[in-house]
């Protein structure tokens, strides 16, 4: 009997955490900064999503999206850094660390730990940020460095060092939680 | 009991990442699956042939290039094998107008020849095939300034010095490694120095660039132009010109060392003016240094 309950109770438990909150009003902005170029690019294309219950997060951010100030700048970003042939889409899939209550306005410092996924090699990450609570819509940034060798991201020998080891990289994203 | 708990914790644990997972699945099933296709080419030129890819917007293009003497004739030993010779030298500037438009201008070396060029992508191929080729349409002005002589030029009028080169470009890159591009092209002459030659000839060209590393390439190309008189003239005959070079790219510089039999840089000269012969030896090294400024 009570293993029925249990079963009942853990079904329920998946079938409440159906509730997934999606948005596509997410950027990500990356600064390489060294002292001959400072280069940035921003994303306007990123997409997430978060489930309520069992507060797994998952972003999504396709590679060609990302626009930059010089066009050839785009080109060679996409053709010899990130191999978005190949590797179309970087990524980003873990559990919150806390609870949010999303019922009252507040901000807070939250985490997430999971995978981080660029250039087809994934990284275990534990990202931190602030999330924001204001009147029904759930406001996540994050700030955070990804150093270009352990996601095997090459830098040019030939060239002289205009690309930082370590990219700063801002997230930004806005989940409604009422539909 | 305590078994069945277990496992049903286990589940639950194995449900939570598969759920992590459908989120992720979820999203990237709805980001785009087709692009445009980037690079087919490096740069604007293969060698000789101008390749699909125009300049970025507001990017200026500074081109330098260069071609030297024949290598493998029987006196090349006293150029030091062609380098006290410059057969052409080029000079251009190349602006994007937008990332379609391309409006530039050149000098070269032969003929004193002074270039206008118009420059159009029409179409750009898309990952998912649906466009399986770039398209672009080229148009190249000459005005031949150099002087008349007895025994060469006689112009008589300005337009008897121009010069023009109609040329569609239909390229695609199969894989990253490989893109390979066909040039059906009309070149026109206002004036030719005999009677019996042809005004107007079809040239159609071939090229492809091979990627060797994720900064170079092996590139080449080659023209055949249809010409009855300049085919079967006594002891001088149009060849094709071929080329083939190396390329190297660093970000913002393009850098091509290759070998040619044409002399001539321009197309508006190379394909009807193209008489050495690989097979007598009377190829060129010759290179190119190509700058993008933003501007």
């Amino acid at each position: 009997m009570k293993i029925i309950i249990s079963t009942i109770a853990l079904l329920a438990s998946f079938a409440a955490s159906a509730q997934v909150l999606k948005t596509s009003n997410c950027s990500i902005d990356f600064f390489s900064e060294t002292p001959l170029e400072n280069i940035s690019a921003k994303n306007n294309a990123v997409k997430g999503a978060m489930n309520v219950q069992s507060k797994a997060i998952a972003f999504s951010v396709p590679i060609r999206s990302f626009k930059f100030e010089k066009a050839l700048m785009e080109e060679h970003f996409n053709e010899n850094y990130m191999e978005s042939d190949k590797y179309p889409n970087g990524s980003f899939k873990g559990v919150i660390n806390e609870t949010i209550n999303l019922s009252k306005n507040g901000t807070f410092r939250i985490s997430a730990t999971g995978k981080l996924n660029i250039h087809g090699v994934e990284q275990d990450r534990t990202l931190t940020g602030e999330a924001t609570v204001k009147d029904g819509v759930l406001t996540i940034t994050s700030n955070f460095k990804i150093k270009l060798v352990d996601h095997r991201i090459e830098r040019p020998a030939i060239l002289f060092q205009k690309i930082a080891e370590v990219i700063d990289v801002k997230l930004a994203a806005s989940f409604p939680t009422q539909p | 009991m305590k078994k069945i708990l277990i496992a049903l914790t286990a589940i639950g644990i194995n449900l939570s990442l598969a759920a992590q997972d459908d989120l992720l699945n979820d999203l990237e099933s709805s980001n785009p699956t087709s692009v445009p296709v980037i690079a087919t080419f490096k740069g604007t030129r293969i060698i000789n042939a101008h390749t699909v890819e125009t300049v970025k917007k507001s990017n200026l293009d500074f081109r330098v290039a260069h071609r030297f003497g024949s290598i493998g004739t029987k006196n090349a030993r006293h150029s030091l094998y062609g380098f006290d010779v410059s057969e052409d030298i080029n000079i251009a500037f190349e602006y994007g107008v937008n990332d379609r438009l391309t409006l530039g201008f050149s000098r070269s070396k032969r003929m004193e020849a002074l270039q206008g060029l118009i420059k159009y992508r029409l179409l750009t191929q898309t990952s998912d095939g649906s466009t399986p080729v770039s398209i672009a349409l080229m148009s190249s002005n000459v005005l031949t300034a150099v002087a008349n002589s007895s025994e060469g030029y006689r112009y008589t009028t300005y337009t008897d010095r121009l010069t023009y080169v109609n040329q569609a470009i239909i390229a695609r890159k199969f894989s990253d490694k490989l893109s390979l591009q066909i040039s059906p092209t009309i070149i026109h002459r206002n004036w030719v120095f005999d009677a019996e030659d042809e005004n107007t000839n079809f040239s159609l060209g071939f090229g492809g660039r091979i990627k060797l590393t994720k900064r170079s390439a092996i590139v080449g190309d080659v023209f055949y132009t249809v010409s009855k008189y300049r085919q079967n003239r006594k002891g001088i005959y149009l060849m094709p010109p071929l080329s083939l070079g190396y390329e190297i790219e660093t970000g913002g510089h393009v850098f091509t060392l290759m070998f040619s039999n044409a002399s001539g840089i321009l197309e508006n000269d190379y394909l009807v003016n193209t008489f050495d012969s690989w097979g007598k030896g009377q190829f060129k090294f010759c290179f190119l240094i190509s700058r993008n400024f933003r501007v």
